[in-house]
């Protein structure tokens, strides 16, 4: 029992890690109409910033951190604007397969760059392993669920509040209602990318001391984004974290109690499930699956 | 007399089908102009050419003096051009507040009394008011439409069939806003199948059939046209 509570912490704490990258990955799809196939790969060239900034260059972690979203932001609006914008006005499927050659693009970039190594990336949270009577609790998953919840509070009120939140929410209910509100597409266009980028960059971080820094660790994070998506909905905004969370759990206790040898096969076996079920995602509704 | 919009020889179209051909119309400042035509004749299509949501394939619109055919949408808001797009279009998953907000969005002074204005206007839509748009009725959301179009208090107003699917008394509700409206002095624009009901309100009409301005002239005189009262009034 106190195992099974251990496990689980440990998965809500990848879970919500997944869930902050599946956020970022759906208000891209919700806002642009678009899957972001090279979510996991932006993700690891944030991880990349963050090791340069904390572990080359030692800075402080609350100067790292800052610096890796502000530059992997702007990694993300050039390739918004020389790889995305020429193809919004063309089909959707060149769209995606432009992200794929993004995706590629990044990882062969970073490989470039970074090597084709494993970096240890030291923990941001250090602290003694808790014990309430027989739990124990490692101090940095506590930390990364706590950051990871903040986040999604803080996205939530950004969304409902504020000006630019309410016209993203337009946007992807009506787009041409929005342009005819005012709504200036390139501004919101670019804002959305940014956050999600920004949103990756801070997962990254939490998710480097756990499995590492090196050029292709977006693959298997990027499949379980976009399986998260799927599972809890595309587009829907409650359905990433529920999704991202399920993801974590599953593969969490899969680990556990079945083997670790396929833990990238819980997530999918979850995914299987949910669909067989439920096509249009736990939270989704019913409508017709655009890729 | 300057005019607030001319539409000058305007075509456009939709890949290789032309829904536009060389379309000419002014409104003059103040003025009510009703445009008429039957179904697929361009109309919704010309007012998405004017609020560029569709670009123009040649000619020129201007509006205040200024060219306006290659701005982006939301300059043209911003320079105080609004439409109520054809079928309502609020945005329904968010509250009757938040679209009226929405309608705001480029205001960056008190919208208060504008909402306030809204309310008095619709009381229904206070009611709603936390309401999301998507429940409400046809009617009620032509009205939160025609709302959310006021609170960016333009001047001037694009209207694409408000009457569509609404009971006789609420098409008289709306006819009786838009009468108002235009002896505020707002300039409109108003698209309608109800040719009776543009005649009662407009200054000036113009005919487009298949993409082409046919008719147009003075309201009453167009009134006793026998193609007008033939075809669109079926007198
Ligand atoms: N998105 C589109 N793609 C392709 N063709 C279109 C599109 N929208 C309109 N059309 C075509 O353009 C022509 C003009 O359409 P438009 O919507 O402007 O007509 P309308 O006068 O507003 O008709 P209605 O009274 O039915 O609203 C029609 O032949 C229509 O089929
Ligand atoms: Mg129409």
């Amino acid at each position: 029992m106190n195992l099974f509570l251990q496990i689980c912490i440990q998965g809500l704490m990848l879970g919500s890690m997944y869930a902050i990258l599946t956020l970022g990955y759906n208000i891209i799809y919700s806002t642009m109409g678009m899957a972001h196939y090279a979510q996991g790969d932006i993700m690891m060239v944030g991880a990349f910033f963050a090791l340069d900034f904390f572990v080359t260059m030692d800075l402080p972690i609350y100067v790292a951190i800052p610096l890796s979203v502000i530059c992997n932001v702007l990694v993300m609006l050039v390739i918004e604007r020389l790889a995305y914008r020429p193809l919004y006005s063309r089909s959707r499927t060149l769209l995606l397969l432009c992200t794929i050659g993004v995706s590629t693009v990044l990882r062969n970039a970073a490989q470039l760059i970074w090597g084709t190594q494993s970096f240890n990336f030291p923990t941001i949270f250090p602290g003694d392993i808790i014990h309430i009577g027989e739990v124990y609790l490692v101090p940095q998953n506590l930390w990364i669920l706590g950051v990871g919840v903040v986040m999604m509070l803080l996205l939530n009120l950004f969304m409902k509040k504020t000006k630019v939140g309410r016209a993203m929410q337009a946007v992807s209910m009506n787009r041409s209602a929005a342009a005819l509100m005012g709504v200036n597409m390139q501004t919101i266009t670019m804002i959305t990318y940014g956050m999600s980028a920004g949103m990756a960059t801070l997962a990254g971080v939490m998710l480097a001391p756990i499995v590492k820094v090196y050029s292709t660790m977006g693959v298997s994070i990027g499949a379980k984004v976009m399986i998260s998506a799927v599972v809890g909905g595309m587009g829907s905004m409650p359905g990433a974290i529920l999704g991202g969370l399920l993801v974590g759990l599953v593969e969490a206790l899969g680990g556990m109690y079945i083997s670790t040898t396929f833990k990238e096969a819980y997530p999918v076996v979850l995914l299987l499930v949910v669909l067989l079920n439920r096509p249009q995602g736990i939270l989704g509704r019913k409508k017709v699956v655009k890729v | 007399m300057e005019h607030v919009l001319s539409v000058e020889q305007v075509s456009a179209a939709y890949g290789s089908i032309r829904a536009l051909k060389e379309v000419s119309l002014h409104v003059d400042r103040g003025e009510c102009v009703a445009i008429i035509g039957a179904n697929g004749a361009g109309k919704s299509t010309l007012m998405k050419v004017i609020s560029g949501l569709l670009p123009a394939s040649s000619g020129t619109i201007r509006y205040e003096g200024s060219d306006i055919t290659k701005w982006p949408t939301h300059k043209i808001v911003a320079a105080g051009i609004a439409q109520v797009p054809e079928g309502r279009q609020v945005f329904s998953e968010l509250s009757v507040l938040d679209n009226l907000k929405m309608g705001a969005y480029q205001r960056k002074d008190d919208i208060q009394p504008e909402i306030d204005t809204a309310f008095q206007t619709f009381p229904i839509l206070e009611k709603r008011m936390h309401q999301m748009a998507g429940s409400l009725s046809g009617g009620e959301q032509q009205m939160l439409a025609m709302s959310r179009a006021l609170m960016s208090k333009p001047k001037l107003l694009l209207l694409d069939e408000p009457s569509m699917g609404l009971s006789p008394l609420l098409v008289k509700t709306v006819f009786d806003t838009v009468r108002r409206l235009h002896e505020s002095g707002l300039s409109i624009v108003l698209v309608e199948q109800n040719a009776r009901m543009a005649l009662s309100v407009a200054d000036r009409l113009y005919v487009l059939a298949t993409g082409q301005i046919e008719l147009e002239g003075n309201a009453e005189e167009l009134q006793q046209d026998p193609r007008v009262r033939d075809i669109y009034l079926g007198i």
